[in-house]
């Protein structure tokens, strides 16, 4: 039978990957195989699939919880312009039409991609394509509210120019009619970011992270750890798909929410208020009424504001799920490498919204730290900053003693753009499976790197990490000068402000 | 913490000799049970892996032993046991410590845990 998977638009790069681990869990072949189109670079978002009906039911399933698949459609017929399709679809044998439409309600939907189709000219197009089918002898009705079947025509009107972006067009690649099998699209209204309950500077996008979950093959009961957790934005996916989920950070803000701080505000603020409100007792009662108050409301708005990670997990249903959340620092982990890990997926510091941090004091010379006891109930031991290409290579070394064989490390490596795939770190143990490159503003990007861990570590061998380039940061552009251009703009605008000042003066 | 993370973890305090960094010594102030969804092939895969010996000892100190009894070893054809697996389910994944703390067996260090969470950062003297 022949079927259509029509992709979404979007995060381009990430695409095939997401596609290839899909097919390696669900085990079919691999997407190349499946289709001559399905290979870089992307050239449509529509292809054809020529599929048994068993895979044809593990598309059904990938749909299902694939991130850039936008449908999958099981075709009736396809041709290279509108007027193919209406003769194809007359010559079409009645038996075909049969096992579907017979005695049916139906509608026409319209997807087109890359050309906006005007309700003048929409119509019409679909009165055409109805009459080209035996609708009498089916007996087929048109029911635009509740109808039996969707009958979907689609457009493909892509076109690229050498720089690989889209540029308008007038006449179809081509036309399909068929009928829709999956649809995806719950990740964005579900699980966006907009809505979750807690979140923080560091939390990851639903839809990539979804896609982590998939590029790491999380599937029910995987023990999948996070080292770097932050909001626990990545292992939420890998809860919804049943996963055992570890989460542990360094910082312990993020993990217990400000819950610990906010009592001991709350304390001190009450306290403060009632040695204020005993001075002022004899000069001014009414004042102390107010501070009441006031504190009163302050308090009751902290209370509904206590933000913990878990409240993400009971407001998408998934409090089900096992969770552990661990204050660990990765560097000084507390595994035991008894039990591995089906899956290590991580976000880690780059040191611009959240600092890159390991356990241990700034003076190696006194190896004092400073720690409030006491009152805080937890210690906070003094933390040292650690190169980006340093955690990386705990990361890697961690992974390749607590992974199974087979399974995935997926993290994200910041660089500048221009960055080459031989400068990824490479290990022994692991095969780099797939890259992918997002761009961000400013020159920056980050690099989504999957490794497959292929041999068991060897403990007499360690030397087998190559880190190629220790310096994966963002980095600041300097211009001829020397300045960053924060700083050039700064340098300019006290320029202004001084020779303002002069004009004034005379 | 669940009973299947203790399982996992080991004290990494500097001085703590070797034999002794496994297992953590549990005092459990609150017990929470809570509900967590049964997976079979999960529990199947991760029985065999755990240190069956520890797990009683962690039942012990928290005074559950009596409780849930489980032999010192993992029966034969447990896949088909279905109370076993339920009862394997139930202490690995269901019995919570919320308040308490992790022992250090070799240097007394305590690590605190707290709504569920245990704290195992050291400082920068204890450290490896």
């Amino acid at each position: 039978m022949k079927y259509l998977l029509v992709l979404r638009w979007q995060l381009i790069d990430f695409i095939l990957p997401e596609l290839r681990s899909l097919f390696k869990l669900y085990n079919l072949p691999t997407p190349e195989q499946a289709s001559e189109t399905l290979v870089e670079p992307l050239a449509t978002p529509f292809h054809y699939l020529e599929l048994n009906d068993e895979e044809a039911k593990a598309i059904d399933k990938i749909c299902s919880r694939s991130v850039l698949i936008h449908s999958f459609y099981r075709v009736l017929e396809h041709g290279e312009s509108l007027s193919e399709l209406h003769e194809k679809l007359k010559k079409l044998p009645y038996e075909v039409y049969q096992q579907d439409l017979y005695q049916k309600t139906f509608k026409f939907v319209l997807y087109s991609f890359n050309y906006h189709w005007k309700s003048k000219t929409k119509y019409p197009m679909f009165d055409d394509i109805g009459k080209c089918l035996p609708h009498e002898r089916l007996g087929l009705e048109v029911d635009l509210n509740k109808p039996d079947v969707e009958l979907f025509v689609l457009f493909d009107y892509s076109k690229f120019d050498s720089n690989r972006t889209l540029i308008p067009c007038h006449k179809p690649r081509n036309v399909y009619l068929a009928f829709q099998i999956g649809c995806t699209g719950f990740v964005d209204t579900k699980y966006g970011l907009k809505r979750r309950k807690f979140i923080g500077r560091t939390s990851m996008r639903a839809d990539l992270s979804f896609l982590i979950a998939n590029y790491a093959l999380v599937k029910p009961g995987s023990l999948v750890y996070d080292p770097f957790c932050g909001t626990g934005s990545l292992l939420i996916p890998c809860s919804v798909h049943g996963a055992v989920s570890f989460a542990s950070d360094i910082d312990w803000r993020t993990i217990k929410g400000d819950q610990e701080l906010l009592e001991e505000k709350k304390k001190r603020e009450t306290n403060q208020s009632q040695s204020q409100s005993q001075n002022q007792k004899q000069k001014q009662n009414q004042k102390k009424k107010y501070n009441k108050k006031k504190n009163q409301k302050k308090s009751n708005t902290k209370e509904i504001d206590q933000k913990r990670m878990r409240l993400n997990w009971e407001q998408y249903n998934i409090a089900d799920k096992p969770l552990e959340i661990i204050l660990m620092d990765l560097t000084n982990n507390n595994w035991n490498s008894r039990i591995k890990f089906d899956a290590i997926i991580c976000d880690p510091p780059y040191g611009i919204r959240e600092g890159s941090k390991q356990l241990g004091s700034k003076k190696t010379n006194e190896g004092q730290s400073k720690e409030i006891k006491g009152s805080l109930k937890f210690r906070i031991p003094s933390k040292k900053q650690v190169g980006v290409g340093e955690l990386i290579k705990y990361l890697i070394l961690f992974a390749s003693k607590s992974l199974n064989i087979g399974s995935r490390l997926c993290y994200w490596l910041p660089s500048r753009i221009g960055f080459k795939k031989e400068n990824i770190p490479t290990h022994i143990c692991f095969k780099i499976i797939d890259v992918c490159q997002e761009k961000l503003s400013g020159g920056n990007m980050r690099n989504l790197i999957i490794m497959e861990k292929i041999i068991e570590f060897d403990p007499l061998n360690s030397s087998h990490l190559i880190i190629q380039d220790s310096n994966y940061s963002f980095k600041k552009k300097i211009n001829e000068k020397g300045m960053s251009r924060k700083k050039l703009a700064y340098e300019n605008r006290k320029k202004k402000m001084i020779q303002k000042i002069k004009k004034e003066k005379k | 913490m669940k009973l299947l993370t203790h399982n996992m973890l080991e004290s990494q305090v500097k001085t703590c000799p070797e034999e002794k960094r496994f297992p953590l010594k549990i005092v459990a102030t609150e017990i929470e049970e809570t509900e967590i969804e049964f997976q079979r092939s999960f529990i199947i895969n991760i029985i065999p892996k755990i240190d069956w010996g520890v797990l009683r000892g962690a039942l012990e100190e928290m005074g559950l032993s009596e409780k849930y009894e489980i032999g010192s070893k993992v029966p034969e054809n447990y896949e088909e046991d279905e109370t076993f697996l339920q009862l394997a389910h139930h202490i690995l994944l269901e019995i919570e410590i919320i308040t308490g703390k992790f022992v250090c067996r070799g240097t007394g260090r305590e690590f605190p845990i707290e709504n569920k969470i245990a704290n195992m950062l050291l400082t920068s003297e204890e450290l490896n």
